[in-house]
Formats: structure tokens, C-alpha cells, sequence
């Protein structure tokens, strides 16, 4: 078990390693990172201002020597400071974490709560009405794009019946209509998956003995059948958590919810590269933990894992 | 209780649920408009800060604009008139003074005087002088060097060198009275999120990201109609076409043309435009391709550009094509955009010598074919990469073959820095307002770093020379017309458009825009 967690560790270290190298580089896109942070501005600077900027912001030392003193502060959460905020970069995504957090949480619930369900439902009842309407409905989940997607509950729920907010945060209303956007491709996933581990497991002995032995239904179900056909849906969940953390960029911008990927966003659009840095980085983060988690949680519960 | 009974129960359950959201939301409030006395407005990026003298962005200044004043302002036909200062003078040719309107105060009670004014623009001088802020580009027009407080209401600004502007850079939010006091003793975060001025509304509320709410400081001699305003961001404008379509906003920014009939086929709303303040040109290189620098081939391109046409298909007529790079009110009305004349446009090329090779129908000079790299953004004008390809198709008709390269606007900016030295041969470009002739016309001024092209011409400099040295309003704008039919002439550049702004607006708000892109509503009402 040791061994696959240091395993495991180093694998992830090097992931964080190349995205670092990836979010240092994005201020040496166009060669100068001096004149790309000054922009316009440098149109009205002499070539002396420009090189005192170069020089305090440490741009004159080799491109190693400014990619280990980044890396080190990196590590410490200092992306120096925002260009537009006037305050530490780290501190702007920070500050937008909850907002993430809780929209990528309630889409999970929901991709959980209605897709796992959906698929045993359109397991237990192969080949009706319910299980193509199932399938149908996971079809579109899966293909729809969630720009489309998101834009057109704006117009029906918000525009038409006007039911529910269709921008920002405050209530629990202003939760469904993002939450459901963003839930759509794994809840749609989820039901598949799980419809094919079900009917996959239903065939099993166990299941035909449980139902020989009067186990009811429902029993049968989700008590003997669901639980084995779990085992490669919990996989599946579990990476999709730093799926729904990391994969809200466009959701957030459609809706206007003040989350982390809507940063990012408005941070390229204002050349604020301390912020993309600091946002690219606690994202890859973020996603590349939490895969491990359920990683290291999944070689715990089946002890298989750890072996292969 | 079999399986089949359970789930009809769950069915049940579930629809009757569903029918209770659907009757209860709509009369819970939670999705009603915004209050009667309270204008909703939704812009494009969030208001970051509210310290005028940390942020240049249009969405932070649409904020600041009603919560701080200026000394002087320009008023909606872009007049500069009085604001804090009642009136101004010229003293030397370095020196303004401006007279203060008494009895003003800040919204902490802090007097309004000479003081807090000298305060002020030393406290940004510092800031300049110390690379803080966002105070370079309007620090290094103002040149300033010293602010004399001559009694309680009596200023006087004196520049490095002889500045006729000064009075004009007092419009700008960036010159905007702090009260010394309260601006001293607290921290930037604080001035940044609650910030105190003299307008007549102030902040009562900031969530970062989120919004921020303005209400009527009773205390100002103005007394606005509209009690409270809310500016939120919205970044995807559908999604703020349709806010203002089911009515939970007053007033949104950059309705696209194409969704001008969208936005007024709703009853709740319709779209005001106006000319605005901002220039859109195509840039012409004279550092790259040798064609550019003759003066015949760039008035050819203008002539086989027909603009008139783009402007009704692809801008839904909401535009008029110009020949002039100043703004109103120094706009020479005797400068007509080029007319749209392929066969003069082939004249031109010919006595050029660019010949058209009817081969390859793209024109050549000893071996060189005409061929030119366009770059242009997408997204940050109206209509930016569909300009290009419809000036490029035009420009092929008459034998000068284009190339359109179309860039993300973070990537174009990059480009455009060092004088825009990363562009290829011409470019697609929009600049804003100056506020004055000469400032706008630093776009094609030698020594101007917005001068992107590296145009240069001997006639259009004498007169920016005799220009720079004019104090008297009357001799300047006579030598800015000259300057507009010089340039005009020269053709540095394709003539497009000033480009239109385009707001949807509920129909209970009576709201007119202004040409400089400023959303104010401090004359603004309810039905």
C-alpha cells in the first residue's frame, strides 16, 4: 500500500511540476514579459522606464534562476501581486473558491442523486419505454454543450416562465439552473454507467439465488445488485469531482456566478497574468488532489488495486 | 407495497412538488424585477475597484462617475463644462487656476476646498512618480509639476511645460477631489471598496464580483430621480439580453447589431444607440510593405473600401462610415468619408505602378505582388473580424490581395505593444477619445507611441507644431480643420467608422447615451 500512495505521490508531484512550468511560461508567450504586462502602456514609456520595470520585476535574470524563485514563492501561495486588484493574486482566486466549491458540490449531489438512480431504473426496466426515454435523456446530457445548454434554460426558465433568477448568486434558486448545466454530462454518464454495471451484475448467480430465496424486488435491486455494481461508478464519481471544481469555466461565465474559472477568465481578458497564474495553478491543483483522493480512497476499499 | 405503488407514489410526489415551485416562484418576488425607485445595470466585467485613482477600466468608471465628481466634466454632447470649479483661467502658459464652488462638502462632511483638491493631485503625482496605481497614461498628459492653494477656494495648477489641456485633464475621474482626511488615515482595501466623494451617490454596499450598490446622497445639490442603482457584472451578453427581456434590468452594454431585432421584438425593452467616441480604423504600416508608403495606394485602398454598403448589411445600419480621425465637437464638417470608386481606387494603383497581373489578378510592382497581412481581434470591437474579411473581399477587387489574420484580443494586444511592432502590414485597430484635436490625432503624430503605423508627414507636423504652441480655442480648432483635410489627403490610414454604441434599455427607464461611453444616470428617470 506504501508503495502505491509514494507512487501515486510522485505522479502527482510531477503533473503539478509540468503545470507549474506551463503557468510560468505563459508570461513568456510574446518573448518580453515586461512589455506584456505593461501593454499599451509601454507606447508611452522611454526605453530606460521599460528596463527599470524589466529589472524590478527580476525579468533581466536567466529564464531557471526566475523559474525556481517563482516555483519557491508558488509554493507559498505568492503569485505577486494582482496588476489590477492592487492586492495579492492568490488572495483574488482565494476569495472566489467558496463560490466554485458550492456550485461544483450541488452539481455533484444532483449528477449523483438523479443519475445513479436514472441508470438502475433504466437497468430494471431493459428494453420499455422508461430505459429508451432514460438513454435518450443521457444521450442528450452527454452531446448537448453546456453553453447551449445553459443558455436555453436561461430562455425557458428564466425569460418565458420567468420561475427562476438568471444571473448571480443569493438564493437557492440561483443554484439550478447553473447546477443543472454543469451536472448534465456527468449525470448523464453516471446513468449509463451505472445502467451497464447493473444489468451486468443482475445476471450474476448471487443475484438469481437473492431472487430464489423471495427476496423482494426492490431487495434484490439495490440491496444485493446495486452495491457490486457501485464498484466502477464510485470510480467514476470520484474523478468527476475535480471535473465539476475545475470544468465550470464556461458555466460561470454564462450565468455570472463569481466563482474561480469566471476569474480566470476576466483575468486574460485584462492581461492580469499574476491572477491566471495563481488560478491555473490552484485549479490543476485542486483537480490533480482530488483525483488522487479518490484514488488512494478506491485502492482502500479494494485491495486489488494496489497490486496492478 | 409492491414496487409499481411506490413508484407512482414517487411520481405523484414529484409532479404535485413541481406544480408548487411553478405557482409559488413567480409570486415569491425572488424572480420579480427590479424595485420601482432601484435601476438595475448589467455590465460586461466586474467593478474591481472604486479608488478613481487605482483603475482606469470603463466598468469600474461608469461607478465612479456618480459617486465622485470632477472640476470640470463634459457634458453629453461632450462640451467641457463646469463641475466642482465654477469657472477657470489661464494665468501663464503653464499655469491654470480654477475658482471652486463654495459651500461644497465631501459625503463624510470633510469641506471641499483648495486644500483637499492640492491634496489630491500631489497624493497622485506621488503615486505617478512611484510606478503605484493606475495613474501613468493620465499622469503623463497632465505633466504636472506643482498645485498652489491660493485661498479656501482658489487653485492653481501648474504644468512641467506649457499645457493648453490642463482644464480638459480635470475631466477626467483621475483628477477626482478625495477627502484628505478620511484618504490619509485609511487603508487602500478600504478606499477601494468604500470609497467616500462628493457625488451625489454613494456606495452602500459592495460584494465583490457580485455588485454594487449606489443610493441618492441627499446632501447633494443635485438630487437625482433614481433612488438606488445596481451595477452588476454579466460577462455573456446573451445572458444580459436576457435579463433585460424577462425585465430584472434597466440598462445593458454592447447589445450586438445582429440582435438589435431580438432586443426590441420583447416589450420590455429597446435599444438607443449613439455615434460613439471611438476610432476605427485600419492601420497601414509604412515600415513593412513599400506600397503603404505611397500616398496614392493608401487613398486607393479608402476609394475600393465601400463602406457604405458594410454598414448596412453587416452593421445594421446603425453607423456612419467618416474620413476624419477627431472626435465631436472639433469634427470638420467639410471632411466627407472617400466615396466608394473601384475604378478611381484602379487609377491610383496604376500611376503607382502596381500593375494587375491578369493571371494571378493580384497587382505587382517590379516582380512584387501586393499582397498584405491584415491582423485584427475578435470580439473587442463591434463586428472586428467581419470588418476585416469585408475590407479584405473589397480590397481583392481592385487587385491587392489580403491575408486576414484573426486574434483572441489578449494575444492582439501583445502585438499592438512596442509601437505595434508584432503587427504585420495593416491592422484593425480602435482608439478612444482624446477629449481634444490634438490629443486624438497622436494616433498619426511621429513621435506619438499610439502612432502605430510610423506614419510621418511633413505638412500634417507643422501644423501639430503650430497647434502645440495655441492656447486660444478659436486658432486651435482652425488649425485642427486643417490638420482633418491634410489628413484626409495623406489617407495614413482606412477611414472606418466612429464606432456606434448600442445599449438595451428597459422601456420604464428615460435614459439618452452619450457618445464617450460613460453609462451616467444622474440625470436619468422612470416613467
Amino acid at each position: 500500500m506504501l508503495a502505491y500512495v509514494a507512487r501515486r505521490l510522485s505522479q502527482m508531484l510531477v503533473v503539478v511540476l509540468m503545470v507549474s512550468i506551463v503557468s510560468f511560461g505563459l508570461l513568456f508567450l510574446t518573448g518580453d514579459p515586461a512589455e506584456l504586462l505593461l501593454g499599451a502602456g509601454a507606447d508611452f514609456m522611454t526605453q530606460q522606464q521599460i528596463d527599470e520595470f524589466r529589472r524590478a520585476r527580476g525579468f533581466d535574470r536567466p529564464w531557471l534562476v526566475q523559474y525556481f524563485d517563482f516555483l519557491s514563492k508558488a509554493v507559498r501561495g505568492d503569485f505577486g501581486d494582482s496588476l489590477r486588484h492592487y492586492r495579492p493574486a492568490f488572495e483574488v482566486v482565494w476569495e472566489r473558491v467558496p463560490a466554485t466549491i458550492q456550485l461544483g458540490a450541488v452539481a455533484f449531489l444532483l449528477s449523483v442523486a438523479a443519475g445513479v438512480p436514472l441508470g438502475v431504473v433504466s437497468a430494471t426496466q431493459r428494453g420499455s419505454g422508461v430505459d429508451a426515454g432514460a438513454m435518450l435523456f443521457a444521450l442528450l446530457g452527454q452531446s448537448v454543450p453546456s453553453f447551449w445548454l445553459g443558455i436555453l434554460l436561461i430562455m425557458v426558465f428564466g425569460v418565458y416562465l420567468q420561475v427562476l433568477p438568471i444571473s448571480g448568486r443569493g438564493t437557492w434558486l440561483h443554484f439550478i439552473m447553473p447546477a443543472v448545466t454543469l451536472a448534465a454530462f456527468p449525470l448523464a454518464r453516471n446513468a449509463r454507467l451505472t445502467r451497464s454495471s447493473v444489468l451486468e451484475v443482475l445476471h450474476q448467480e448471487y443475484v438469481r439465488t437473492a431472487r430464489a430465496k423471495g427476496v423482494p424486488e426492490l431487495g434484490v435491486v439495490y440491496r444485493h445488485a446495486l452495491r457490486n455494481a457501485l464498484i466502477p461508478v464510485v470510480t467514476v464519481i470520484g474523478l468527476q469531482l475535480g471535473f465539476l471544481l475545475g470544468g465550470s469555466v464556461i458555466v460561470e461565465t454564462i450565468f455570472a456566478w463569481p466563482g474561480v474559472g469566471r476569474a480566470i477568465i476576466g483575468a486574460i481578458g485584462d492581461k492580469d497574468y499574476p491572477v491566471v497564474q495563481a488560478g491555473v495553478t490552484l485549479l490543476s491543483v485542486t483537480f490533480v488532489g482530488v483525483n488522487l483522493l479518490v484514488d488512494l480512497l478506491y485502492a482502500f476499499l479494494n485491495p486489488r488495486i494496489r497490486y496492478q | 407495497m409492491g414496487v409499481h405503488v411506490m413508484r407512482r407514489r414517487v411520481w405523484r410526489c414529484g409532479t404535485i412538488l413541481l406544480a408548487v415551485m411553478l405557482m409559488v416562484l413567480p409570486a415569491s418576488g425572488i424572480v420579480a424585477g427590479p424595485a420601482p425607485d432601484t435601476a438595475v445595470i448589467l455590465q460586461g466585467a466586474d467593478v474591481v475597484t472604486l479608488e478613481p485613482y487605482y483603475s482606469n477600466s470603463l466598468t469600474d468608471t461608469n461607478v465612479i462617475i456618480h459617486v465622485f465628481e470632477t472640476l470640470t466634466r463634459f457634458d453629453d454632447n461632450v462640451n467641457l463644462v463646469p463641475g466642482l470649479a465654477e469657472s477657470w483661467r489661464l494665468r501663464d502658459s503653464r499655469t491654470w487656476e480654477f475658482k471652486l464652488t463654495p459651500g461644497r462638502r465631501f459625503q463624510n462632511g470633510e469641506p471641499l476646498n483648495a486644500e483637499a483638491v492640492r491634496y489630491t493631485l500631489m497624493r497622485a503625482k506621488d503615486l505617478f512618480e512611484k510606478k503605484q496605481g493606475d495613474v501613468q497614461y493620465q499622469y503623463n498628459l497632465l505633466d504636472l509639476d506643482t498645485v498652489e492653494v491660493v485661498d479656501d477656494l482658489t487653485v492653481r495648477v501648474r504644468s512641467k511645460s506649457p499645457n493648453p489641456l490642463t482644464p480638459l485633464h480635470m475631466a477626467h475621474t483621475q483628477t477626482s477631489p478625495m477627502p484628505p482626511r478620511r484618504t490619509s488615515q485609511t487603508p487602500l482595501s478600504e478606499l477601494q471598496r468604500q470609497p467616500i466623494g462628493s457625488g451625489p451617490y454613494r456606495v452602500v454596499e459592495f460584494v465583490p464580483n457580485e455588485r454594487v450598490v449606489l443610493e441618492v446622497w441627499p446632501e447633494h445639490p443635485s438630487r437625482p430621480r433614481i433612488r438606488r442603482l445596481v451595477w452588476r457584472p454579466v460577462p455573456e451578453t446573451a445572458t444580459r439580453l436576457a435579463e433585460l427581456a424577462a425585465g430584472n434590468a434597466d440598462l445593458v452594454m454592447n447589445v450586438p447589431p445582429d440582435l438589435i431585432p431580438q432586443v426590441e421584438r420583447t416589450r420590455t425593452a429597446r435599444v438607443e444607440s449613439v455615434a460613439g467616441m471611438r476610432r476605427i480604423i485600419i492601420g497601414l504600416r509604412q515600415d513593412r510593405h513599400p506600397a503603404l508608403r505611397d500616398k496614392r495606394v493608401r487613398q486607393a485602398l479608402n476609394y475600393a473600401f465601400d463602406c457604405q454598403t458594410m454598414m448596412k448589411n453587416l452593421l445594421a445600419g446603425r453607423g456612419e462610415c467618416t474620413g476624419i480621425l477627431v472626435n465631436v465637437p472639433d469634427q470638420n464638417p467639410a471632411v466627407k468619408p472617400y466615396p466608394y470608386n473601384l475604378q478611381r481606387a484602379a487609377q491610383l494603383l496604376d500611376e503607382a505602378g502596381w500593375r494587375m497581373n491578369p493571371r494571378t489578378n493580384v497587382r505587382e510592382q517590379g516582380g512584387r505582388p501586393l499582397e498584405l497581412g491584415m491582423d485584427c481581434p475578435r470580439g473587442r470591437y463591434i463586428k472586428d473580424a467581419e470588418i476585416c474579411q469585408v475590407i479584405a473581399s473589397d480590397l481583392g477587387k481592385v487587385g491587392v490581395k489580403v491575408d486576414v489574420q484573426v486574434f483572441d484580443w489578449s494575444v492582439f494586444v501583445s502585438k499592438s505593444a512596442r509601437r505595434g511592432a508584432g503587427f504585420r502590414d495593416t491592422y484593425l485597430i480602435g482608439s478612444g477619445p482624446g477629449f481634444d484635436c490634438q490629443a486624438d490625432l497622436g494616433l498619426v503624430q511621429k513621435d506619438s507611441g499610439s502612432n502605430r503605423s510610423l506614419f510621418e508627414s511633413a505638412r500634417f507636423e507643422a501644423l501639430w507644431d503650430e497647434m502645440s504652441s495655441a492656447f486660444d480655442p478659436k486658432k486651435r480648432r482652425d488649425i485642427c480643420f486643417r490638420m482633418q483635410e491634410v489628413l484626409y489627403d495623406e489617407a495614413p490610414v482606412i477611414f472606418i467608422w466612429f464606432q456606434t454604441d448600442l445599449y438595451g434599455v428597459s422601456q420604464r427607464l428615460v435614459w439618452k447615451p452619450r457618445p464617450d461611453e460613460r453609462i451616467r444616470l444622474h440625470d436619468a428617470r422612470f416613467r
